[in-house]
């Protein structure tokens, strides 16, 4: 992105404000951390632990020492090397994630929504293996596996049929340490899975300012095995956080702070990012929004004081609807909401492939969102402005009346920017003769022609041997 | 004064209003069960039904019962022993393992406003602390929160202590990932999606 396109929702003094609020609310409320070593280990590093309450309190000092310990530049490392995310983006750009959780999924052909499965996942990942967009793959849940250890059996369906970042989290305590034992068998060993994080893990907050023992977990496995973290906070305005954009922003950027400090104490130097996943609630029935004006621009003004008032890196879910149906509504909101975050400044964006409701997915949504980016990423490429862009030598060659279709610099640049297939420009005729169809049904032509292309990762037979054996274990483990 | 202009100052959220409008009502001779079921409740269902269309948002109903109450507190002393159970009692928690408190709380809310006898036993509440509630509290319903598809099968754990303790509790159900289809197959008496659908499905249950 050009340096001078940057939308900054907040004055300088506004996001120290900001800044300065945070840090107030870590050290005069504090976190409730109901984890017994991550109790312990920020007790030792100077934190305020109360442990019949498990409230800790944060001092300032100690909060700005995390701050500074967390690396400006990191990589998020898929299974495959040329899948591999710099961030930031080297282009000034920013990466994307798909949506998390899923127990159902939106059939095109049925047109109905359907459980999620084994099956259906693979396809899922599979598809996105091979969209030019589309970075990182998010757990989801079969609903044909058991509900205990249904994240593990997720995770061994991620690696089983992408090589693409996996975005990764628990949905209990006792899953962590198989989900650790799952990507150390894909990597072969836990110094394989340092060196090629494979992952990057999504702990959580349970606003207001509670952390549950599975989240403190993640972060010191994640720490332990390498895999970088994107912290979620989860302030819902107006039910667990103020209705204000100031006052939400605050209180995410705070809860999520709480994680890097855990982070940077138990290992200084980790890869952190924070994540802004603030989601309005809806005053008529108490539901969390995703896609209205007031979630973006919370998310947009949490991004700016994540990266200005704490130099850390930051992603975000812009890429959402309220809507059950791809239809234009969806792609507004999910347009408007990736643009405004862009413009201000994400690393992950994330929601490709989601839908409204209790976190619905489409492979036809996931097609279409996988291209809006690309739109997207136009807005925000910036221009160059140089002896080559500004081409006077063709204009004063092409002269008065003249014609540059026929130059060498059009020739040059006439495909740098090409439009994404579904926004692919068309006569008319041409359109009515190919049977008038709307964005969706283009999309579903889309899907029908990857679907003979796509394909599981090939993987050694021992590996994936060793993986199930891991599924096995926890269905043991976990499973009454 | 009037049962009118009581039912109004709930509506309104005006809760010193209530109080005092309900206090002058019964001073008149009025009795209090005619207050209570035709000022008090009578409001919280209109707030209800407004509620649903989206007419009223969410706070705007919390304090229109927290006005309710106020007017509760002034004739609950005056009524029959029997007619203080209000509509009807609800125990009411989120599953073992799950420690999403926002919804249920709201439900909670919802459900005391409407005029129900609610007991909240919070979150993370094992299987065996619904039974003993549901049995203590001789509950009409039991009320189920999961937010998590780890902790969703706890419900039917639940429903199934339920009935291994020949209690008549109604259970139902609701939470984010929770649907229609999973309420059923876990024999649920009852779904709702949101707090106002679970005000409604109680009142219809029983």
């Amino acid at each position: 992105m050009g340096d001078t396109l940057k939308l900054r929702m907040l004055s300088s003094e506004q996001v120290g404000t900001l800044r300065e609020k945070c840090l107030d609310l870590l050290a005069t409320m504090g976190m409730r951390i109901d984890h017994d070593g991550a109790l312990g280990i920020l007790a030792e590093a100077g934190a305020d632990v109360d442990r019949e309450t498990h409230v800790v309190k944060f001092p300032a000092e100690l909060v700005e020492s995390a701050i500074k310990s967390v690396p400006e530049e990191f990589v998020v490392k898929g299974a495959d090397p040329r899948h591999d995310l710099a961030i930031p983006h080297p282009d000034g750009l920013f990466y994307t994630s798909t949506n998390v959780q899923s127990m159902l999924h939106h059939d095109v052909d049925t047109k109905r929504f359907e459980d999620n499965s084994v099956a259906r996942y693979a396809e899922w990942c599979q598809i996105i293996e091979v969209l030019d967009h589309t970075d990182i793959c998010a757990i989801q849940t079969p609903m044909d596996v058991p509900a205990e250890s249904a994240e593990v059996h997720a995770l061994n369906i991620q690696m089983q049929n992408t090589t693409k970042p996996l975005w990764m989290h628990a949905f209990s305590r006792e899953a962590v340490p198989f989900m650790f034992e799952l990507l150390v068998a894909r990597m072969g060993s836990v110094e394989g899975l340092r060196t090629q994080s494979v992952a990057i893990i999504n702990p959580g907050t349970v606003s207001p300012f509670i952390v549950k023992a599975m989240d403190a977990e993640e972060i010191i496995q994640a720490c332990h095995h390498g895999v970088p973290i994107s912290s979620d906070g989860h302030v819902m305005s107006g039910f667990t956080s103020p209705m204000s954009v100031a006052g939400s922003a605050v209180q995410n950027c705070a809860e999520t702070l709480a994680h890097v400090v855990l982070c940077q104490v138990v290992k200084p130097g980790h890869p952190i990012m924070m994540t802004q996943f603030n989601c309005p609630g809806d005053m008529a029935t108490g539901f969390s929004t995703l896609a209205t004006p007031i979630a973006n621009v919370q998310r947009a003004v949490g991004q700016q004081l994540t990266s200005e008032g704490f130099a850390i890196r930051v992603s975000g879910c812009p890429i959402m609807t309220d809507t059950y149906v791809s239809d234009g509504r969806a792609v507004a909101e999910k347009a408007l909401g990736a643009l405004l975050c862009a413009l201000a400044g994400i690393d992950i964006a994330y929601g490709v492939g989601r839908l409204g409701g209790a976190s619905l997915a489409s492979p036809a949504q996931l097609i279409i969102d996988d291209q809006i980016v690309a739109v997207v990423k136009e807005y925000v490429r910036g221009i160059q402005v140089n002896d080559e862009f500004l081409a006077i030598d063709e204009i004063l060659a092409s002269g008065i009346g003249g014609s540059l279709v026929r130059s060498k610099h059009t020739l040059k640049h006439c495909r740098d920017y090409v439009e994404p297939s579904l926004f692919r420009f068309q006569l008319q005729q041409q359109w009515e003769a190919e049977g008038e169809k709307d964005l969706y049904e283009r999309a579903v032509d889309e899907y029908r022609r990857l679907k003979p292309m796509i394909k599981p990762v090939d993987l050694p037979d021992d590996v994936r041997r060793e993986m199930d054996a891991v599924v096995a274990r926890a269905d043991k483990a976990l499973c009454p | 004064m009037s049962i009118t202009d009581i039912r109004q100052a709930v509506l309104t959220g005006d809760a010193e209003g209530a109080a005092d409008l309900s206090r002058a009502e019964l001073k008149a001779g009025t009795a209090p069960a005619v207050i209570m079921n035709d000022a008090l409740i009578s409001a919280m269902d209109e707030a209800g039904a407004r509620m649903a269309t989206g007419e009223l948002f969410i706070p705007e109903v919390l304090v229109a019962s927290e006005a309710m109450r106020a007017a509760m507190d002034v004739i609950t002393p005056h009524l029959e022993v029997e007619a203080t159970g209000g509509r009807g009692t609800v125990v009411i928690g989120a599953v073992e393992g799950d420690v999403h408190d926002i919804g249920k709380s709201l439900v909670a809310l919802m459900l005391d406003g409407a005029g129900f006898t609610v007991h909240d036993l919070g979150v993370d509440v094992a299987t065996a602390a619904f039974v003993a509630a549901a049995k203590e509290q001789d509950a009409d319903i039991v009320a189920m929160s999961s937010l998590m598809v780890t902790t969703m099968p706890k419900m039917k754990v639940v429903i199934e202590a339920l009935r291994e303790a020949g209690l008549e509790t109604k259970p139902i159900v609701g939470g984010a990932p929770i649907t229609q289809a999973f309420a059923d197959k876990i024999r649920a008496a009852g779904y709702a999606p949101d707090a106002g659908g679970a005000v409604r499905l109680v009142r219809d249950l029983l």
